[in-house]
This record gives structure tokens, C-alpha cells and sequence, in this order.
């Protein structure tokens, strides 16, 4: 498996780790606000704009 | 696994002290965050060559179908009004998200040496309320 490879599958490992923590880090306060889940709808939406593009 | 998903959400209220409309909400925006890391992921591995266009638009075939079912999962969590009782439709999305990042995971499955991937993700879906098979 190449360096690069393995780099890519450990920033995934990371990120996933890290959103395991943030909702630790957020059920020991409130849930989330509409403002946080419409930033993250935003994002999705984007994220489904660009592989709709790509599907064709 | 829809009929158990308000009971292990409940446990999950139980032990967090939050309203079941809180747990949930939280879900969606780890969910969200979730599934847009796992695209970016894909990108990244796309780039480093470890497989060909046409292989990456199949993959990108199944995130897409991901970042829809996750993005209408938190469209529900976020239009739930307070103090109603837990809508049948945000346990059907929740649900169908789950599934959707199963079907990612499926795919990361392939790839050799990611077995800390895999269990990252089996961690990730456990914290979604989705548990872990093994």
C-alpha cells in the first residue's frame, strides 16, 4: 500500500475519532442548535451538488 | 433494527441526562459531520490513485446516495418542534442513514490495511445509535 494511501485512511481514522468526541463533548451539554444543523445541511448540500456533477 | 432504534436512543437519553429530541439532534449533526468527512475521504483516496474514474464514480454512486439520506435526516431533526414526542419519520431517516453509512463502510472494507479504519467507523456508527456487528 503506498504512503499516500495509508496517510488518507489515517486523516479518516482521525476525523471519525474526532466526531465520536465531539458528541461525547455535546451530550454533556445541550443538543445541537438550528443554526449548527442547517450549517451542516449546507455543507451536505454542497457535498451533493459537486458527486451529482460528477455522476452526470 | 427501526422498531429498536428509539429503545437504544432512549438508553442513550437515559445516560446522557438530555431530552430524546436533544440526543437526536446531536445525532444528525455528527451524522452530517460524518458523512462529509467520509466524501472528502473518498476524494482523498481517489487522488492518491489507488483506483481508476470509473471505479470512483461507483463509489461516488454510494456516498451520494449517503449524503442524501443523511442530509434528510438532519432537515427532520432540525424541523422537530419542541415539546412534540418523537416523529415516526425522524426514526425512519435516522434509520435510513444508518444504512447508508453501512453501505460506505462496506466499501472501505476492500481496502487493504484498513482495519483501523473499519473500526473507527464501527465506533463512529455505535455513537449514531447504530451498533456494532461482530
Amino acid at each position: 500500500m503506498s504512503e499516500q494511501l495509508i496517510i488518507a485512511l489515517l486523516t479518516l481514522a482521525t476525523s471519525l475519532a474526532k466526531n465520536a468526541e465531539q458528541l461525547i463533548g455535546l451530550a454533556k451539554q445541550h443538543g445541537a442548535t438550528d443554526e449548527q444543523l442547517q450549517a451542516v445541511r449546507d455543507v451536505l448540500k454542497q457535498d451533493i451538488i459537486r458527486r451529482e456533477t460528477e455522476q452526470g | 433494527m427501526k422498531r429498536a432504534l428509539p429503545f437504544v436512543l432512549i438508553v442513550l437519553l437515559v445516560g446522557c441526562g438530555m431530552t430524546v429530541r436533544d440526543t437526536i439532534r446531536t445525532t444528525a449533526l455528527v451524522a452530517g459531520t460524518t458523512a462529509h468527512d467520509l466524501n472528502n475521504a473518498e476524494y482523498d483516496l481517489y487522488a492518491t490513485g489507488v483506483y481508476d474514474a470509473a471505479k470512483h464514480k461507483q463509489v461516488g454512486a454510494t456516498i451520494l446516495t449517503a449524503l442524501k439520506d443523511v442530509e434528510a435526516f438532519v432537515a427532520l431533526a432540525q424541523a422537530w418542534p419542541e415539546h412534540v414526542a418523537f416523529p415516526a419519520t425522524v426514526a425512519d431517516a435516522l434509520a435510513k442513514a444508518l444504512t447508508s453509512l453501512d453501505a460506505i463502510a462496506n466499501i472501505v472494507k476492500g481496502v487493504p490495511g484498513s482495519e483501523k479504519l473499519m473500526a473507527n467507523i464501527a465506533k463512529a456508527k455505535a455513537m449514531l445509535g447504530g451498533g456494532e456487528k461482530k
